[in-house]
C-alpha cells in the first residue's frame, strides 16, 4: 500500500514541529510494506429449482412442477400440425362440364375412397353456359337436385333472349354456394334443366356446361377413407447427459410422451415408422413397446361433439416399453418417425366429419422425473474463463471462504481445474464448492439443507497461477443419499443451493 | 481501492489540518501595542498610532496524539508512518482543535479622547476527531476486524472567513474599554452535525450503520462520488472574500491599573454568526445498510442486468446531497488576564482563556516572565491546557527597534528538540509599530 497520501499531512506537520529546530524532515515509504488485508463480501446467491426455468434462456428444455412440488425434466420435440387440408384439399374445376342431356349426373372429384353424405359449401361458385340454335328468345329453369338451402333445392332461372343472331350463346354469372348444403349417397350431383322457347315448347339445348371454380366444404361427413398423412419425423436432443465422465443414473420413470390434438371426427391411430434412442457413446436403440407396433388410438370428437378438441395423452414408459432400460444408457438424443392414419379399420360404415377449422396437432417429447438416484456421478466441462487476469498486481496473497446450504438429498462437489491456452494445469485447483447433502425426513425429503464451510488461502504464487488461467475444467461430482442401493428420491421445486463467497486480501 | 480512497480522503482532511492560534500570553505580554488589542479591544492601547503589519501565528494542537506517534526513523534518518504502531493504539479518540488568526492589517490611531480600531485578518477555526479505529482500518483495512463494528465517522469541522473589524477603545483614569464591531464574510466551512458511521465486517458481509450529516461552503467539502472527495479548503486563500456567507461579531473587552505596576483585563471575543448561502450543500447518509456480495442470480436470469460492486457499496450509504443555507455560530473566546511589573526590567503575565471549539472548549492557563535586556524583550512561558492535558514550556523575543517592534514567540521550546514528541506547538511572529 501507497501512503504516499500521507506525507502533505504530515510535512505540514512536521514544518511546524521543525521550525526552530535544524532537523531535516524527510518521509519514506513503509520499508516493511505491510500488507493491507481487505475483507470482501463477494457472492450470496440462493437458487432453486424453481429459478430454473427463468435460467434456462433457450433450447428444448424446461422444468415442469408438479401440484406436489416434484420436479420434472422436459425435452420437447417438435410441434407438428395438419390442417384440414391435409384431408380433403380444395378441388379445382379448370375445363366447363358438358351437361349433355336435360337430367345430367356429375361425380364429385373425390377418391373413390370417399363417401360424402353430407356436406356444406365454403367458397364455391358455380355458372353455367349455354348454346342453341333459334330465332326465339329461351328460358332455362337450372336446378342441382342434391343442393338445397333451407329445404329448398337449388333451382335458377336464366333468360336468354333472341337479338337477331342464331345461335344464342349464353354464360351465366357465378353464383356463390356458400353455405349451401349437400346431400347424396352417391358423391354425385345431378344437374336438371328444362328450356322453353318463346313459343312455349320445350327443347333440349344444343349444348350446356357447368363450371365452378374449386370445390371446398366447410364440413362434411360420410366415410372419408382410409389414407395415411405424414407427422415425420424429428430428433429430441437430451442435453440432460451432456456433461456425463463417470458414474451411474437411474432415473425411475423417464417416459416419451405423444401428446395429440384433434378435432378432426375421424379414428384417426398412429403409425411409427421409427422410435429410437441413441446414447451419448452413439449407440441407437429401438423402443420396443406393444404400442409401436399396433399404434394408438387417438381420441376425437363425436358427432355431438363438433367444434370440441380431443386431447390424447399417450406415454411410452416403463410399463409398457424397454425405455427406462435404454434411457439410463445416458440418452443424447430420441429420434422418430410417425404417421397419422385415418380410418385404420377402413370400415366404410364408420361415418366422420371433417370441418374447415379441423386440425391436428401432434407434440412428442420426453419426460424425465427428477426421482432416481445418481453414484459416483462425476460431470465435466469446460469453460473459457480468463477475468483472473484482472487481480490487481498488488494483491500479495487472498483467502477465499465458501459457505454452501444445500437442500439436495446428494452430496455434491465442484472442482476447478485452471488450465491455459493448451489445457495445461496452471497448477493450483479451486476445490471450494462443498455442497453436503440435505438431512432426508420420513418422507424422503430433506427437512434440513447441508451446510458447509470451506476456506481456500491462496498463496502469492498461486495467484499468479491463477492470472495464467484461460479456461476452467470443471469437474462435479455427486452422490444421492443411499445411491448404493439405487434408493430413489425425489427433486422438489423448494430444494436449492446458497452460496456465500467471501475472500480476504492481503494488499502489499 | 474505492474504502482506501475514502479513508484517505478523510486522513487527509483530518491530518492535514493546521492551524494558527491567536489567543497566545504573548499578546498579553507585548500590550500597549496593537499587539495587545488581538487579545481583545479592552487592552489598553499607548501613543498615538498603531500600526501592525502583520502578525502571524501558527500551531497545532493534538487531542490524544504526539505528531510523531505514527512515525518510525529509519537508519538514515528518514521517516516513515508506521502502520504497526497502530495496533498498539487503545480505541482511543483523537481531535485537533484550534482556531487561528492571520491579522494582514491592524491600525489603533488616537482620535482626541479615544483610539480608532480598524483591522482585517482571516480567522479559522477548526476542530477534528476521529476515533483510531479511522487510521486502523484505513491504513490497515478491514481484514483484522471481522466481526468488531468500527467506528469510522469523523468529525469535521472547518469555518474560516474574512473579518473586517471597526471599533474603538476609551479610558477613563484606570479604567480602559474597548469593542470591535466586525463584518464577517465566510470563505468557507464544512460543519458536522452528526458523524456516526460505524463499520462492522462478518465473514460474508458488511454492514453499514450511518447517521452522517455534513454541510459544507464554497467547495471545501468536494463530494464526485466516494471514489472523489476532496477538500478545496486551503489556508492561504483569500478567495470568494464578497461572494455571500455574511456574518457579524463583537468583541468586547476592558482592562484596569489597579497601579502603575499591576493591571487587569477581561474580554469576550467572538459573538456572532455567519451565515452560510454560497454553494450551500448538506449531505447525509442515514440508516442501516448491509452488502453481502453480488445476487448473481438475477444476472444469470437476464443478461441485460448489469451490476456494479462500486454502485453498490456507493448506494449501501444511501448518501444524499441537498443544498440549503445553514448557519454557524462563532467559537466564544473568554479571556481574563493580568499584568505584573516589579521592575522596568521585569515584568510577570498571566492569561487564563477559554476558546471555543467545535466538539470541546479549549481551557487554558498561562504564565510569563519577561525581562528586558538591551533592545530585546526576552520571555519565558508555561501554558497548561486544563481540559487537554498538555502543558508546554514556551519562549518569546521582541527586539524594539525605535518605534518598530519585530517579535517571534514559540509555545512548545521542547518540541524543537523532540519534535516527533510534540502533542503541539505555536509560532508566532509579527511586526508592530507605534508612534
Amino acid at each position: 500500500m501507497n501512503f504516499r497520501f500521507l506525507k502533505k499531512p504530515l510535512i505540514l506537520a512536521s514544518i511546524v514541529v521543525a521550525l526552530g529546530s535544524c532537523s531535516n524532515f524527510e518521509l519514506v515509504d513503509d520499508p516493511n510494506q505491510d500488507p493491507y488485508k481487505l475483507a470482501i463480501p463477494l457472492v450470496n446467491t440462493t437458487i432453486k429449482m424453481k429459478d430454473v426455468n427463468d435460467l434456462i434462456k433457450q433450447g428444448n428444455s424446461s422444468l415442469r412442477i408438479d401440484t406436489d412440488g416434484k420436479v420434472t425434466a422436459l425435452y420437447k420435440g417438435e410441434v407438428i400440425r395438419q390442417d384440414a387440408d391435409a384431408i380433403f384439399p380444395a378441388y379445382p374445376f379448370i375445363l366447363p362440364f358438358p351437361l349433355t342431356n336435360t337430367t345430367t349426373a356429375v361425380a364429385l372429384p373425390l377418391s373413390n375412397s370417399y363417401l360424402i353424405k353430407n356436406a356444406i359449401f365454403k367458397d364455391t361458385k358455380i355458372k353455367f353456359g349455354f348454346r342453341h340454335a333459334t330465332t326465339q328468345d329461351v328460358s332455362i329453369k337450372m336446378k342441382i337436385n342434391e343442393v338445397s338451402k333451407g329445404g329448398q333445392v337449388f333451382e335458377k332461372t336464366y333468360d336468354l333472349k333472341y337479338n337477331g343472331i342464331s345461335p344464342i350463346v349464353y354464360t351465366t354469372d357465378e353464383f356463390p354456394l356458400d353455405g349451401w348444403d349437400y346431400k347424396s349417397n352417391s358423391n354425385k350431383m345431378t344437374f336438371e334443366y328444362e328450356a322453353k322457347l318463346a313459343d312455349g315448347s320445350i327443347v333440349k339445348l344444343d349444348q350446356a356446361a357447368m363450371l365452378y371454380d374449386s370445390i371446398k366444404f366447410k364440413y362434411i361427413d360420410g366415410y372419408l377413407g382410409y389414407h395415411t398423412f405424414g407427422i415425420d419425423g424429428s430428433v429430441i436432443d437430451v442435453s440432460l447427459f451432456d456433461k456425463w465422465k463417470s458414474g451411474k443414473f437411474n432415473f425411475e420413470d423417464p417416459k416419451i410422451s405423444l401428446s395429440v390434438e384433434s378435432n378432426f371426427g375421424l379414428p384417426v391411430r398412429s403409425k411409427i415408422n421409427t422410435l429410437s434412442l441413441t446414447s451419448i457413446s452413439g449407440n441407437t436403440v429401438n423402443l420396443e413397446s406393444q404400442y409401436v407396433t399396433e399404434g394408438i388410438n387417438f381420441n376425437y370428437p363425436l358427432f355431438s361433439e363438433i367444434g370440441q378438441v380431443k386431447t390424447t395423452e399417450f406415454y411410452f414408459d416403463k410399463t409398457n416399453s424397454n425405455i427406462k432400460q435404454i434411457f439410463n444408457e445416458k440418452t443424447k438424443s430420441i429420434a422418430y418417425d410417425i404417421d397419422a392414419v385415418v380410418n385404420p379399420d377402413k370400415d366404410t360404415l364408420n361415418k366422420g366429419f371433417i370441418t374447415s377449422t379441423s386440425y391436428f396437432v401432434v407434440n412428442v417429447s420426453v419426460e424425465v422425473p427428477l426421482h432416481g438416484s445418481v453414484e459416483d456421478l462425476v460431470i465435466q466441462d469446460t469453460i473459457d474463463f480468463n477475468e483472473f487476469d484482472a487481480l490487481p498486481k498488488e494483491v500479495k496473497s487472498a483467502i477465499l471462504k465458501v459457505e454452501t446450504t444445500n437442500d439436495f438429498p446428494s452430496d455434491i462437489s465442484i472442482e476447478a481445474i485452471p488450465v491455459d491456452d493448451n489445457f495445461v494445469p496452471t497448477g493450483v485447483k479451486i476445490d471450494v464448492l462443498v455442497l453436503k447433502a440435505g438431512t432426508l425426513g420420513s418422507n424422503n425429503k430433506t427437512v434440513s439443507p447441508g451446510v458447509n464451510l470451506v476456506t481456500k488461502p491462496f498463496t502469492g504464487s498461486e495467484l499468479d497461477q491463477l492470472k495464467r488461467t484461460k479456461k476452467l475444467i470443471i469437474l462435479g461430482k455427486m452422490n444421492t443419499v443411499g445411491s448404493n442401493t439405487q434408493k430413489p428420491l425425489w427433486i422438489y421445486q423448494d430444494y436449492g443451493v446458497g452460496i456465500k463467497m467471501g475472500m480476504n486480501i492481503e494488499y502489499k | 481501492m474505492i474504502v482506501r480512497k475514502i479513508f484517505s480522503t478523510i486522513l487527509l482532511l483530518a491530518i492535514g489540518l493546521y492551524h494558527i492560534h491567536g489567543q497566545h500570553i504573548t499578546s498579553q505580554q507585548w500590550q500597549g501595542t496593537y499587539t495587545g488589542v488581538l487579545l481583545h479591544p479592552g487592552v489598553k492601547l499607548e501613543k498615538n498610532v498603531n500600526i501592525l503589519v502583520p502578525d502571524i501565528s501558527i500551531g497545532i494542537q493534538g487531542q490524544n496524539i504526539e505528531l510523531g506517534q505514527y512515525l518510525t526513523e529509519t537508519s538514515s534518518g528518514a521517516y516513515y508512518f508506521d502502520r504497526s504502531k497502530i495496533g498498539f493504539l487503545d480505541r482511543k479518540s483523537l481531535g485537533l482543535e484550534a482556531d487561528n488568526q492571520i491579522q494582514t492589517f491592524g491600525l489603533g490611531i488616537k482620535l482626541k479622547d479615544f483610539y480608532l480600531l480598524l483591522g482585517h485578518s482571516i480567522q479559522s477555526q477548526m476542530g477534528i476527531r476521529f476515533s483510531t479505529d479511522l487510521l486502523e482500518v484505513g491504513l490497515k483495512g478491514n481484514g483484522d476486524y471481522i466481526n468488531q463494528t468500527m467506528s469510522l465517522g469523523p468529525d469535521i469541522n472547518v469555518m474560516s472567513y474574512n473579518v473586517f473589524s471597526i471599533g474603538a477603545q476609551k479610558s477613563w483614569s484606570k479604567l480602559t474599554a474597548g469593542v470591535n464591531a466586525k463584518i464577517l464574510v465566510g470563505l468557507g466551512s464544512i460543519i458536522t452535525e452528526q458523524s456516526k458511521l460505524d463499520l462492522t465486517t462478518r465473514d460474508f458481509e458488511i454492514n453499514i450503520d450511518s447517521d452522517y450529516l455534513i454541510h459544507s461552503s464554497n467547495g471545501y467539502l468536494q463530494y464526485n462520488g466516494l471514489d472523489s472527495i476532496d477538500s478545496d479548503f486551503d489556508f492561504n486563500q483569500i478567495k470568494a472574500a464578497f461572494s455571500g456567507n455574511n456574518g457579524f461579531g463583537i468583541d468586547i473587552g476592558v482592562s484596569y491599573n489597579l497601579s502603575d505596576r499591576i493591571s487587569l483585563s477581561a474580554g469576550i471575543t467572538d459573538i456572532g454568526k455567519i451565515t452560510w448561502d454560497s454553494e450551500a450543500k448538506t449531505y447525509a447518509s442515514k440508516g442501516n445498510f448491509t452488502y453481502s456480495g453480488v445476487d448473481i442470480l438475477p444476472l444469470l436470469k437476464d443478461e441485460n442486468v448489469e451490476y456494479n460492486v462500486e454502485d453498490t457499496i456507493r448506494n449501501l450509504l444511501n448518501l444524499t446531497e441537498e443544498g440549503g443555507d445553514y448557519s454557524t455560530s462563532l467559537k466564544t473566546n473568554y479571556i481574563l488576564s493580568g499584568s505584573f511589573k516589579p521592575s522596568d526590567k521585569w515584568s510577570f503575565h498571566g492569561l487564563m482563556s477559554s476558546n471555543g471549539g467545535f466538539s470541546t472548549r479549549l481551557n487554558h492557563l498561562s504564565v510569563a516572565a519577561v525581562r528586558k535586556l538591551w533592545i530585546m524583550d526576552i520571555g519565558l512561558n508555561y501554558s497548561l491546557g486544563t481540559n487537554l492535558g498538555f502543558d508546554h514550556l514556551g519562549a518569546s523575543i521582541r527586539f524594539n527597534l525605535g518605534p518598530v517592534k519585530v517579535y517571534g514567540a514559540m509555545d512548545n521550546v521542547l518540541s524543537a528538540v523532540t519534535p516527533l514528541k510534540a502533542d503541539g506547538v505555536r509560532v508566532r511572529m509579527g511586526a508592530a509599530a507605534q508612534f
